[in-house]
């Protein structure tokens, strides 16, 4: 099991990490952090899991992760903004996280190649995804009351150890390490520039999380296959606009944006 | 004034018994009335200069959200019988009545809800958003095929007061 004491005197952070709890094994690190928001729990608490029985993605998709292998956890946050608005966090989460791995890497002298990422939260390393996302929010009105941030690391998990099915799309942190890294170390600094950077994007009104995103972005221009409700489309990934929306060109040349859907590589 | 303050504002107006509020600064004014047709205090934001202009085209949701609010009028002002409840979406995305595509549905026809119960998911972005029944009541109708894109402040479902 994680050692808390050891993130907690790691990170330094105030807010995010304070108000921690390691578990051994728990059935989803963003369901059990939701229901804690549901009893008051305070933004910036953070859950974290050796182990979870229905860790998933988006609408169900379940998440590969054997026990003590990765790093995978939540974090609570209440933002005080419309849904609308802050939507685009997702976007600034993949952003802070890529940083957050470089960082980690310049601390144990090794090199990790650029950390890109694929619309819209999806981290990956030379085109195989490192780590994945999963958002989820309670909403009063169009208010949101808790923000549960829920992300897995692919860590120490040997790339023979994949199944093969994600042969050739997953690739691990360890993989570019070549030793054994500390959960707790990485978890630590994604805390800190978490606290960091959740305060910038509160006082510029998430101005420049768009842009930032797009520096990592590799597929701007490229063709693109748009999956909304299983009908597939190929397109060019033309642009992310300002609410965070992809822009794709379609065949016949008209702009359109992809709100929710998935889009795959060429 | 900034969006930042705007916002404020608009959250003040809504929390507040005030219905209007007018303000006057370095020559532009902004006007912020609170409607009561649907019994939930709409909050709208009527730039009365053309200074306004340019930052109503910023994504800021209190602005962004006002020409979806007064295209959407119409339907507002037909206000439904008063023992219905319409539950609308917060933001545009894809509506999800069950947590995962193997999961029973949040709530049938004919379920009762109570305050604070979770009777859907509006997606955007893999932002996964539950939907809280802020009145308790029964379902008298779902309007929206699952998996279906929704746009801002289309009408959900109808409740029934109990």
């Amino acid at each position: 099991m994680l050692s808390c004491d050891r993130i907690r005197e790691k990170s330094g952070a105030s807010i995010f990490g304070n108000n921690i709890f390691c578990l051994s094994e728990v059935e989803s690190t963003n369901t059990f952090i939701l229901n804690m928001a549901r009893s008051q729990a305070p933004e910036g608490t953070v859950v974290v899991a050796d182990f979870q029985h229905s860790g998933r993605g988006r609408h169900g998709k379940s998440w590969f992760s054997p026990q003590g292998k990765n790093l995978t956890f939540s974090v609570l946050m209440r933002p005080e903004v419309e849904i609308e608005y802050a939507q685009r966090i997702t976007l600034g989460i993949a952003d802070t996280l890529a940083s957050s791995m470089e960082e980690f890497f310049s601390h144990i002298d090794a090199v990790l190649p650029t950390v890109t990422v694929k619309w819209p939260n999806d981290l990956l390393i030379k085109g195989k995804k490192v780590s994945g996302i999963l958002m989820e929010s309670i909403l009063k009105d169009k208010f949101i009351t808790a923000l549960a941030i829920g992300i897995g690391i692919n860590l120490n998990i040997l790339q023979e150890d994949f199944p093969e099915e994600l042969n050739g799309k997953a690739t691990s942190l360890i993989h570019y390490s070549k030793k054994i890294l500390v959960a707790e170390d990485l978890l630590a600094i994604i805390l800190r520039n978490l606290e960091q950077d959740y305060a910038r994007w509160e006082r510029n009104n998430y101005r420049d999380v768009v842009s930032r995103w797009k520096q990592r972005c590799e597929q701007l221009g490229q063709p693109i296959t748009v999956i909304q409700s299983e009908e597939r489309e190929e397109a060019i990934f033309e642009d992310v606009d300002d609410s965070g929306y992809l822009v794709y060109r379609r065949k016949d040349g008209t702009l359109k944006p992809l709100i929710s859907g998935e889009i795959e590589c060429c | 004034m900034d969006i930042k303050e705007i916002r404020q504002l608009v959250k003040m107006v809504e929390t507040s018994d005030i219905s209007e509020i007018e303000i006057e600064e370095e020559g532009s004014k902004i006007r912020i009335t609170k409607r009561f047709a649907s019994g939930n205090g709409d909050v709208h934001i009527v730039p009365t200069a053309p200074q306004l202009a340019a930052p109503i085209a910023m994504p800021a949701p209190a602005l962004a959200t006002a020409p979806a609010a007064e295209t959407a009028l119409p339907a507002a002002e037909q206000a439904p019988a008063s023992n219905l409840i319409e539950v609308r979406s917060p933001m545009v995305g894809t509506f999800y009545r069950a947590p995962s595509p193997d999961s029973d549905p949040y709530v049938e026809v004919g379920s009762s809800v109570s305050v604070g119960q979770t009777l859907c998911i509006v997606e955007a972005m893999k932002l996964m958003n539950e939907i809280e029944a802020e009145q308790a009541g029964k379902v008298k109708e779902i309007l929206v095929e699952n998996a279906q894109p929704v746009e801002y402040n289309q009408v959900l479902f109808l409740l029934e007061k109990v």
